[in-house]
């Protein structure tokens, strides 16, 4: 389910995508300003993803029901800290196609707990990267900038851990609202989303450049205190 | 003490005897002060005062202050005992000796003294002296448990044993029939525990085991009685009974090698060599299968095994090892494994073996004939496992492309980094290896291992600029001070040898181990200090005195071995390249081009501005230790090296002297090592001393006759001799004689074929040919060769040696470890077989100087 979300962050979103710069005023919770300065634009980025994506949502549950319990038991989360963030940077490098300023893993690291390795017996195989963002009137939201995991290592359901991780964190710190962004044509990764409580909130436009399409859907999914399901 | 003072301060001396002891240094101070003012000559009192200002760090006030004191008040005990804690806390021990000396000449019975003294006694092996102490002390104070047991061991070290069992029975002799107390059963069964060994040791088994008998309720370490008891019937010839001992011991712990093999031992199943007949491997077979059933969870269980086991029934119980290795992801399972490769055929079996499971896993992702689904790392631990099996095998390209694969598979384990920076080494790439090392030291940034590794590689690559860089960007850790020292140790070699010598990467190698290795001994010394009183007082004797012979072996240990080999070669090479003076090594600097000179230039000012900074560093840390020191917590900051550079150690005046002395410790703990007589030829070859070399050609042909270094220094000798020039005096013409007499037995024995060609003995080859011979035309064509069967060899810059430069980018954007086009398969090691082909160009040399 490698990029199975969404390809977040991809480079090159017009900077008039980027939320209202109201975090400025946020020292207290240490919340990074907007999103990244536009970068480089990759051409083909998300097609190689795209197939890297495959086999997102279905496969996944019917996987980890047939092999039960026990792949979930060799799973285990870590922090992301500047000891061991080589292994996002070796992650990303395998699952996309789309190299990662400075910043990310900064917000990644800075993000503490929502930010999270998952390792299947002793072996780094996937990870959640997340930034937390202040809204207008100080609400606190979670933006989830990646999420993969290994080929070879897919449909043990380990994604689900990693998203399930992020959404009890979530809940835990009264955050109600998370979102991300996915390629329209990623249908696998949209209808995994969908199953965990995504929304499609919005459409934009010549998000991506250089690839078709290049229309993004941000997902969103908004969360009471209620746990969350499975 | 502090006698001939009046009652007042007579009292305030002892308030600073007190403080002292309970490192209230300021209020000892304090007091001696104040008797100074009255008595600004009072002998005792300056010495204390001197004592109290050791311990805070002001040395030199300190043996000023207690010299003081000494003359003035000669006939003290309290002086001299004063300036012997002096000497010993510098680890001046001979002196420390001599001053107690005195101190007990003038007060014959102080315990104190004694106990001191036979503290250095032991440390210094002085055992006859320790001896007396010991008896001395004894004789004082007999109520004590310590004295006797003192005494004891004292008469033990001094290879008396029967002497030691002896006053242990005294001792004994004067307990009440209910002891030990409650709180002293561990002590007494310790020392029960000791004497038994005692007898074991001096071979009375009999009355060893009516020992353990009749004490055995008494003995509270059931695991060390038991393992005794085993022993000493197995050395009665007791098999039954031993063996059903080692058996339950078993039971206790099934991984304990030596167990199982004490058990083999009991059924005569056991050969020093491995080597077993046809029937003795059907009984090891059976007992083996009889304990697996026992210990299922053994992992010794399912290996011992292989080591006897042979073709089908090996192939059969290596597929059963390995399996479960494979599916938890055991990183070191090739290290398990690898000793099998020196048996005959394992190697096949085994290769036959990974590449049946691998192709079943990629199938039909289970193990062959399993109905199991196999983990998705499973796959990736098969393919480490037989990168490293080719790499075992020298088979470098395939050993590569495997790990690449792996890599691909998962990225994220460090270990596939680690490997594949060791194929690049055996293959001889060294720049590349270090890149490989350095990437996997950067995924975990908290792990020794790997920055040790690192830097090891680095070292070999000559790079000790990026070492220092590692060394900056990890945090200081212990391993990385030492090696940061032997960095700067190594870069000042690489400027005095700023033209690259041979061993040039040996060299540094070897001379980091050895200072690692020098501080390594001091602290270990330091160390065993502290264990003297300690071990007697708590009563671990056995451990005690085996750390005792620990410490009096350690010449022989393998890293001395490595470290002594390591500053011969560094002698060796300053005899060759005698250290330039400044105006000279600024001719050498001129001689590069400047970019480079500019570079060394900024490299000197790095490491000066470091050293400096590391001093100041240093400084700041005692004072700040000194400050605390209140708290009497300080440990004993070390000195600072004042040669953190080594270049008094370089400027030596004759290093073939000092080489020899080191030569002579290998000589006498290690003579059974190739390497020992190797350094002994290169070095009497440079004294000219012939009869020595030769001698050590002998031993080298003696223990390995095909070995290519023995064949070397062979083939350099006769060289040598051969230009020798014609005998003058009589001692020369006696030289001449005793040669050829020896001659034809030499010539038969060498010259077999070499059965497998390593880089280093190619790299070695080509040396010889070119400067030894001095033949050009001949060390040329065999570098071609060697190049095509070393493609990755920067030395004999093969055609991949280039591509494979492997430059890490940390950015990533494009990770090279997946971007190698696949490279046509190397061929299979019987083609390396021909270069054997080309080894006639050297026999015919060599035969050529015999002649």
């Amino acid at each position: 389910l490698a990029g199975r979300p969404t390809t977040p962050e991809r480079e090159g979103q017009p900077e008039a995508e980027t939320p209202p710069p109201c975090s400025r005023r946020t020292q207290p919770l240490k919340l990074r300003r907007g999103r990244e300065r536009p970068g480089r634009r990759r051409t083909g980025a998300v097609r190689e993803g795209g197939s890297a994506r495959m086999g997102a949502g279905e496969g996944e549950v019917s996987a980890s029901k047939a092999k039960g319990g026990g792949a979930v038991e060799r799973t285990s989360l870590d922090g992301v800290r500047d000891k061991n963030v080589m292994q996002l940077k070796k992650l990303n490098t395998a699952l996309f196609p789309v190299r990662y300023n400075d910043k990310y893993y900064q917000d990644a690291i800075a993000s503490k707990d929502f930010s999270k390795l998952a390792y299947y017996s002793d072996i780094c195989v996937g990870a959640i990267a997340c930034r937390l963002e202040k809204k207008e009137g100080g609400a606190v939201r979670v933006y989830i900038m990646t999420l993969g995991v290994l080929a070879p290592y897919r449909g043990l359901g380990i994604g689900t851990k990693l998203l399930n991780h992020v959404f009890d964190l979530s809940a835990k710190q009264n955050i109600s609202e998370l979102y991300l962004h996915v390629q329209t044509n990623n249908d696998d990764a949209i209808a995994f989303y969908k199953k965990f409580g995504f929304e499609i909130t919005q459409t934009i436009h010549n998000y991506y450049m250089n690839i078709t399409p290049p229309d993004c859907y941000v997902l969103t999914k908004f969360i009471g205190q209620a746990a969350t399901k499975k | 003490m502090g006698s001939s003072l009046p009652p007042k301060e007579a009292n305030l001396f002892k308030v600073i005897v007190k403080s002292y002891e309970t490192k209230q240094y300021k209020k000892g101070l304090k007091a001696a002060d104040s008797i100074l003012k009255k008595f600004p000559e009072h002998g005792e009192t300056l010495s204390m005062k001197g004592l109290t200002l050791n311990c805070m760090d002001r040395k030199s006030e300190a043996y000023e202050l207690v010299r003081r004191g000494l003359k003035n008040d000669l006939k003290s005990h309290v002086c001299w005992h004063v300036y012997g804690l002096l000497y010993r806390s510098d680890r001046e021990y001979r002196e420390a000796i001599k001053c107690y000396r005195n101190a007990l000449r003038i007060d014959p019975d102080n315990i104190e003294i004694l106990r001191d003294l036979s503290l250095l006694q032991a440390q210094m092996r002085d055992l006859s002296g320790f001896v007396e102490t010991r008896q001395q002390l004894l004789s004082l104070k007999p109520n004590h448990r310590m004295n006797w047991i003192g005494f004891a061991v004292a008469h033990h070290l001094n290879s008396n044993s029967s002497k030691a069992i002896e006053v242990l029975e005294a001792y004994e002799g004067t307990l009440e029939d209910d002891y030990p107390p409650d709180n002293e059963r561990y002590e007494h069964s310790e020392m029960l525990l000791y004497k038994i060994s005692l007898f074991e040791e001096c071979g009375m088994l009999d009355r060893a085991l009516e020992e353990m008998q009749k004490k055995e309720s008494k003995i509270v370490d059931k695991l060390s009685f038991k393992e005794q008891m085993a022993s000493v019937l197995f050395k009665l010839g007791r098999f039954d009974e031993s063996e059903s001992i080692y058996r339950s011991l078993l039971f206790m712990n099934p991984d304990n090698y030596k167990y199982f093999i004490a058990v083999q031992k009991c059924l005569g199943l056991y050969s020093d060599n491995g080597q077993y007949s046809a029937d003795d491997v059907e009984r090891l077979s059976a007992l083996y299968n009889s304990l697996k059933e026992k210990y299922a969870w053994s992992s010794a269980v399912k290996r011992i095994p292989l080591d006897f086991l042979e073709g089908d029934k090996f192939q059969e119980a290596a597929d059963i090892y390995v399996r479960p290795l494979l599916t938890k992801g055991v990183p070191s399972l090739f290290s398990d494994l690898s000793p099998l490769y020196e048996h005959p055929g394992k190697a096949n079996i085994l290769e036959q073996l990974f590449l049946k499971i691998e192709d079943s896993i990629r199938t039909s992702g289970c193990f062959p004939g399993s109905p199991q689904k196999e983990p998705p790392s499973t796959l990736l631990w098969t393919m480490f496992l037989i990168s490293q099996h080719y790499d075992r095998r020298g088979q470098y390209e395939i050993a590569l492309n495997k790990i690449d694969e792996a890599i691909s598979h998962t990225p994220t384990v460090i270990d596939l980094y680690s490997v594949k920076g060791k194929i690049l080494q055996h293959a001889g790439n060294f720049a590349a290896a270090a890149a490989l090392a350095d990437e996997a030291r950067s995924m975990d940034l908290a792990d020794r291992y790997l920055n040790s590794e690192c830097v090891m590689q680095m070292l070999q690559a000559d790079q000790g600029e990026k070492v220092m860089c590692v060394g900056v960007n990890v945090n200081s850790n212990a391993e990385f001070n030492s090696m940061k020292g032997m960095v700067g140790l190594a870069e000042k070699t690489a400027v005095l040898f700023t033209k690259d010598g041979d061993q040039h990467n040996n060299l540094h190698d070897m001379q980091c181990m050895w200072y690692e290795l020098a501080s390594g001994e001091s602290y270990f010394r330091q160390d065993q200090f502290d264990f003297h009183s300690y071990c007697l007082r708590k009563m671990t004797l056995r451990a005690y005195v085996s750390m005792l012979k620990f410490q009096d072996r350690l010449h022989a240990h393998e890293y001395f071995h490595k470290a002594a080999a390591g500053a011969i070669r560094c002698y060796m090479k300053l005899h060759d390249s005698p250290s330039k003076s400044s105006t000279e090594e600024n001719d050498e600097m001129s001689k590069l081009p400047p970019a480079q000179r500019k570079k060394l230039r900024q490299k000197q000012k790095k490491a000066e501005a470091r050293a400096k900074r590391e001093a100041e560093e240093k400084q700041e840390d005692e004072t700040a230790s000194s400050n605390s020191s209140k708290s009497g917590k300080k440990q004993n900051a070390r000195p600072v090296d004042l040669d953190p550079h080594g270049e008094k150690l370089v400027q030596i005046e004759d290093p073939l002297a000092e080489a020899t002395k080191y030569l002579k410790l290998l000589q006498n703990n290690s003579s059974s090592s190739l390497e020992t007589h190797i350094l002994s030829f290169e070095l009497n070859m440079r004294k000219q001393k012939v009869l020595l070399a030769f001698q050590a050609v002998k031993q080298l042909i003696k223990l390995d006759e095909n070995n290519p270094d023995s064949h070397r220094c062979l083939i350099k000798f006769f060289h040598k001799i051969n230009s020798l020039p014609t005998p003058g005096t009589d001692s020369e013409k006696l030289i001449c004689n005793v040669l050829e007499a020896e001659r034809p037995d030499i010539r038969d024995n060498v010259l077999g074929l070499v059965n497998e060609w390593q880089i280093q003995d190619c790299i070695d080859v080509h040396k010889l040919l070119e400067t030894v011979f001095g033949d050009q035309d001949v060390a040329n064509r065999w570098k071609a060769r060697c190049a095509e069967y070393f493609p990755y060899s920067t030395y004999f810059e093969g055609i991949k040696s280039a591509i494979a430069a492997y430059i890490v980018d940390h950015s990533l954007d494009n990770s090279p470890e997946n971007g190698i086009a696949p490279n046509p398969q190397l061929k299979s090691e019987g083609e390396i077989g021909t270069l054997n082909g080309t080894v006639h160009i050297v026999d015919d040399l060599s035969s050529l100087s015999i002649r």
